[in-house]
């Protein structure tokens, strides 16, 4: 019986687990601080925009008017696996920036969402 | 600590609670997406796209329309849970037997704007309910999944903006009112009616 027991024991081992992972997909946007300075409402151009940034997520018409939307999405994940109790925990947050140009082109407002990495 | 002696009754009982063990188990799996939106009360009647953005940051969410544009901004938080029971070595080990339910808590904020980039309209949906649940009693494996939450874990349509040219056909033709070309939906909007009936997916 002991031999037996001992066997499931390991056997509960074997199987359990852990997992942790992070998935990453768009356009990173972790340039917020360098360019509040060089971004001008009034100013900027587009074509500087895109110059610096490069291609955008979505570019959306509006009218006359254009924006450039600018998506970086990162998921986080912690999973437990002890066959009997499993779990995930996933985390996904969005770093965003999104410009809008009026009809000539020119920015008219601009914002950005960046949230700073967790480090554990 | 002192040990122990594992006589064989002892045995027994812990044999029998690994068997017990071995033949249930739970899942949990929690997502959560976003941020809460803390600063809506902040909006004024009337206020700017740039008092909006200062206030809110920038949209999760971005559309075009005829007057104007829409921003919206979302957070949503998803738990789904699975408990699972086989009744093997009572002689009924063919079968497993799955309970599991779902719950989401979200936020949703719609902002219009019209061309003049003034806030024309508002709508804010707070969410707390059941998704959605399930039993089933299958032979052998647990192979279809009593509850599906992965219709609202999908990635932002802006990732697919380039791509979209390349689906099929009848996706295609539906460019217009794709949500990947500027279009605007919730999470978990079904498909089969509204502006995505005609891709027949």
């Amino acid at each position: 019986m002991s031999i037996r027991v001992c066997s499931l024991m390991a056997l509960f081992t074997l199987l359990t687990g852990c997992a942790q992972y992070s998935n990453n997909r768009g356009v990173e946007v972790g340039w917020q601080s360098e360019w509040d300075a060089q971004l001008v409402k009034g100013q900027t151009q587009r074509s500087e925009v895109l110059a610096k940034l490069g291609p955008p997520s979505q570019m959306v018409a509006l009218g006359d008017k254009s924006a450039l939307y600018y998506l970086f999405e990162k998921a986080k994940g912690e999973a437990l696996i002890l066959v009997f109790y499993n779990k995930l925990d996933v985390n996904t947050q969005y770093d965003r920036a999104v410009f809008f140009f009026d009809e000539n082109d020119t920015l008219t407002d601009y914002s950005t969402v960046i949230y700073a990495d967790d480090p554990s | 600590m002192p040990m122990i002696p594992l006589n064989r009754p002892r045995l027994n009982a812990l044999a029998s609670l690994l068997i017990l063990l071995s033949l249930c188990g739970c899942t949990i799996n929690q997502y959560q997406m976003g941020q809460p939106i803390a600063q809506r009360s902040g909006i004024s009647h009337s206020p700017t796209l740039t008092e909006v953005l200062t206030l809110l940051g920038a949209p999760v969410r971005l559309a075009a329309t005829r007057s104007g544009y829409v921003l919206a901004w979302e957070h949503w938080q998803i738990r789904e849970d699975d408990i699972g029971l086989s009744l093997r070595g009572t002689g009924a080990d063919f079968l497993n037997f799955d309970w599991g339910q779902a719950r989401v808590q979200g936020e949703f904020l719609l902002l219009t704007f019209d061309l003049d980039d003034r806030l024309s309209g508002q709508s804010f949906h707070q969410l707390d309910s059941k998704l959605g649940g399930g039993q089933s009693v299958q032979p052998l494996f647990s192979l279809v999944p009593v509850v599906d939450v992965s219709d609202l874990l999908n990635e932002l349509p802006q990732h697919t903006w380039g791509a979209m040219s390349l689906d099929s056909l009848p996706q295609t033709l539906n460019h217009l009112q794709r949500i990947e070309n500027g279009q605007l939906e919730q999470r978990g909007t079904p498909t089969g009616t509204g502006q995505r009936s005609l891709e027949m997916l």
